[in-house]
């Protein structure tokens, strides 16, 4: 049986197929490059799972990674490697920083890299849980200024078993932090309107009453389809 | 005359993957949209399972007034299994009514629940199905499910069962059901229990299985409700004959929503492509036995198809008629006729039989009558499809290879979306479409951008533009550079780079479209799901976007299933002689 509880007074458990829903439309208004959306997704989902600031930081999260400059991060390799994030957030430095060390301990390296100078330097905690895709374990220890991460191989299947464990429980968070952040991922969302009901559906409805399509199968409340719709209507291809 | 030996010992593995197709053949969504219903469609082998085990389907309780207000529970026993099915049931109203997601009437609305649904978990369902999106399923729900009754169609068998007759086969053959499934959500929705989680020995673990059983029980309830409705009205009022319950499946209505849902779940499609085009091939590789009968089998397939396309009385758009494809299907029944006579006579000139009768009429027969011949031919094959389809436990996580150096990263990017650069990419901005959703009932919807507006995120995905850029920027760094290197230094490419790195070695994963042009037609795609994947039968097409058609259609009854009498080839039924 599913251990994903409906509500309780002040808490709830949400699905990781909710939480990747509402962290990517969130992430999705802050006009964030699109091909960093799935990536910082997945740092919300891990650090709300460790108990970071996942939910509790989310929204202060998203206002920097809205200003967000990712070429700002600067890599040095020619000794032992460092990551200079230039101020940026650090789950925009995970991804790069967890891949550097992997290719870093597949080519014979040691596995180890070092961040400074992120913002919100404890976040570099989530590639403790990104790691684990790679079948290996992170281990990220967090100075004031700088973090060393350290990958190595995996000793115990327990070691890369969060994602399995998101998956058949969830994740704990207060409900009213979860609905005001679910309420305000539909921003994400298109506004709807008498143009944009005509984009979809087995039937479009003219201004005027006129139907385009055939209505063999249809039952439609036309009053759906028509509010806000302009007095003279121009067509619009479907 | 005897078949003709081939020189050199073939592997099992090397026979199955030359009788295989490329992706280079399948994946223009014009041909995915050719593809057929058939034994690995998932609501097929959900029943070829249900059959097997003779699963026990059972109503606990039915008070539904006149008007249609109640509540109805089922219980379902598969094996060591136990599932609940509570129903809502409402009286229905024309306001706010749409077969379209944005819709706020239903005349119904389900759960599939493991295990004996207690007292306070299904009120708490009563209360939390309703807010849909900011309702809590309570523990153990796989599934929510929201169904219409076809007005026209459930009014006119309810009044003529009332009036002591049969309905009028003709009137409900123009659709086949009596109500239409709007909504079957699950995977984590609402808090239902997510499908990778479900146990080892769960038996609806492979993909699509639970929402399939929730299907069947909307058609179990939309029968039982008429034959319940016509009962308080006039007590003795005949029942609707059993050819005429098991012609009758449950309308689906499916639109936009499912090219996004591809987009997603590349490992379902590729893993679900790649056991059809593997059954098939098991198929071809099939040696009829002394008699030819499997021969035989195909060939009454092939008839019932034909009678099956015969007698279709849905409307198509553009969708090619079913008149068309029975004749079609007579070029295939002759030369099905034609090896049968042939091989019983003893005139064996063929290794592979089947093989050779699916080459022989490549070319001569239209798309979709070759892939009826095709999902027939995966009859031939039924305990290995089956197994193929209970494998389908796909896990969609996408994970990079971080240490690849990038020649080898543009290698897989040439190759494997070679078509991606044959493609025309200069579409106009004017004709360029944007995949979005509305923040009404987060409908999928698609328009012209210059409709649109820019401030509207873009769902689709811009797949061929997204390797052409990537390649564009692969070309200009040292072939010797990681990936992880060209990421930090490019990062705008890191989901397109997972994704490509992902999937490498798979072929079946991606449609070989431009969906963000106008020469893009959305109902392609969703054909694919729903006729070949779902196994809806009649599907109708509506403006190029939106379908409608039956699934279950023929399927056997409830108590067909717990007796063991049910017909394991119920597909296709001829309309009932009444």
């Amino acid at each position: 049986m599913s251990t994903c509880q409906s509500n309780l007074p002040n808490s709830m458990t949400v699905s990781l197929r909710e939480m990747r829903m509402v962290f990517e439309r969130l992430l999705q208004v802050t006009r964030i490059e699109s091909g960093l959306v799935p990536a910082l997704r997945d740092c919300a989902v891990y650090s709300a799972a460790l108990g970071l600031g996942g939910f509790s930081r989310l929204t202060a999260t998203l206002e920097t990674i809205s200003k967000a400059t990712p070429k700002a991060l600067s890599f040095d390799g020619s000794g032992d490697p460092v990551i200079d994030c230039g101020g940026q957030h650090a789950w925009l430095a995970a991804d790069a920083a967890l891949e550097l060390a992997v290719e870093n301990m597949k080519t014979g390296g040691s596995g180890i890299i070092t961040v400074r100078n992120a913002k919100d330097i404890g976040e570099l905690k989530v590639i403790e849980a990104l790691a684990q895709r790679f079948g290996l374990k992170a281990t990220v220890a967090v100075g004031v200024d700088r973090a060393a991460i350290a990958v190595t191989q995996v000793t115990d299947p327990d070691e890369i078993a969060l994602l399995d464990k998101i998956r058949r429980n969830g994740v704990a968070v207060d409900a009213a932090t979860w609905w005001e952040l679910y309420h305000r991922s539909a921003e994400a969302l298109a506004p709807d309107s008498y143009l944009s009901r005509r984009h979809a559906g087995p039937i479009i409805v003219e201004a005027d009453g006129k139907v385009i399509g055939r209505q063999d199968e249809d039952e439609t409340d036309f009053s759906l389809l028509l509010a806000d719709a302009p007095k003279s209507a121009a067509s619009a291809k479907h | 005359m005897t078949a003709l030996r081939r020189p050199a010992p073939e592997s099992d593995a090397h026979r199955i993957a030359r009788l295989m197709r490329s992706a280079g053949e399948m994946m223009a969504p014009e041909r995915l949209a050719a593809i057929q219903p058939s034994r690995v469609s998932a609501s097929r082998a959900l029943l070829s399972q249900a059959i097997r085990g003779r699963w026990q389907i059972q109503c606990k309780r039915f008070e539904i007034d006149e008007k249609g207000n109640g509540v109805a529970e089922y219980r379902i026993d598969i094996g060591g299994w136990r599932f609940s099915f509570p129903v809502y049931s409402f009286e229905p109203s024309p306001h706010g009514r749409t077969g379209r997601i944005i819709g706020r009437a239903w005349d119904m609305m389900g759960a599939l629940v493991e295990g004996d649904m207690s007292w306070a978990d299904f009120e708490t369902t009563r209360t939390e199905l309703p807010k849909l999106y900011e309702g809590r399923a309570t523990p153990g729900t796989l599934i929510w499910c929201r169904s219409n009754r076809s007005g026209r169609f459930f009014e006119s068998a309810r009044q003529a069962l009332a009036s002591g007759r049969q309905p009028d086969v003709a009137e409900l053959a123009q659709t086949c059901y009596l109500m239409r499934n709007t909504g079957l959500d699950g995977n984590g929705t609402f808090g239902t229990k997510t499908f990778l989680a479900f146990e080892k020995d769960h038996p609806l673990r492979w993909s699509l299985a639970a929402q399939m059983l929730c299907a069947y029980m909307m058609r179990v309830f939309a029968q039982d409700l008429l034959q319940h409705l016509v009962r308080l009205g006039s007590p003795q009022a005949p029942d609707m004959v059993k050819d005429l319950r098991r012609f009758l499946g449950v309308g689906n209505g499916s639109a936009l929503g499912l090219m996004l849902f591809v987009n997603n779940h590349p490992r379902l499609i590729e893993r679900w492509l790649f056991i059809r085009e593997e059954a098939i091939a098991r198929a071809k590789a099939v040696l009829p036995d002394a008699e030819g009968s499997e021969i035989a089998k195909l060939l009454a397939l092939v008839d019932k198809a034909i009678t099956f396309r015969s007698q279709d009385r849905a409307a198509y758009e553009n969708f090619t008629r079913s008149d068309v494809l029975a004749e079609e299907l007579q070029t295939i029944r002759r030369a099905v006729a034609d090896l049968l006579q042939r091989w019983q006579a003893g005139n064996r000139f063929e290794a592979e039989p089947f093989a050779e009768l699916a080459a022989s009429l490549v070319g001569r027969v239209h798309a979709e009558a070759m892939e009826t011949l095709h999902s027939l031919l995966i009859e031939l094959v039924p305990d290995e499809a089956d197994a193929l389809v209970e494998g389908l436990v796909i896990d969609e996580e996408l994970t990079g290879r971080p240490e690849m150096p990038v020649h080898r990263l543009r290698d897989l990017v040439r190759n494997d979306y070679a078509w991606a650069f044959n493609l025309n990419l200069e579409v106009p901005a004017a004709e360029r479409y944007v995949w979005y959703k509305s923040v009404i009932a987060e409908e999928p919807r698609r328009g012209l951008a210059t409709e649109v507006g820019h401030d509207v995120v873009n769902l689709g995905l811009d797949l061929p533009r997204l390797v052409v850029a990537l390649d564009r920027d692969l070309s200009a760094v040292d072939p010797n550079l990681s990936t992880a290197r060209f990421l930090f230094a490019h990062p705008q490419h890191r989901a397109i780079v997972t994704r490509v790195q992902a999937l490498a070695g798979t072929s079946l994963h991606s449609p070989h479209a431009d969906i963000m042009s106008g020469s893009f037609t959305p109902a392609h795609i969703t054909r694919l799901l729903n006729v070949g994947i779902h196994g809806i039968d009649k599907t109708r097409d509506f403006l190029d976007r939106n379908l409608r058609g039956v699934l279950f259609h023929g399927a056997p009854l409830p108590e067909d299933i717990a007796s063991g009498n049910a017909d394991a080839l119920w597909f296709y039924p001829a309309e009932p002689s009444l």
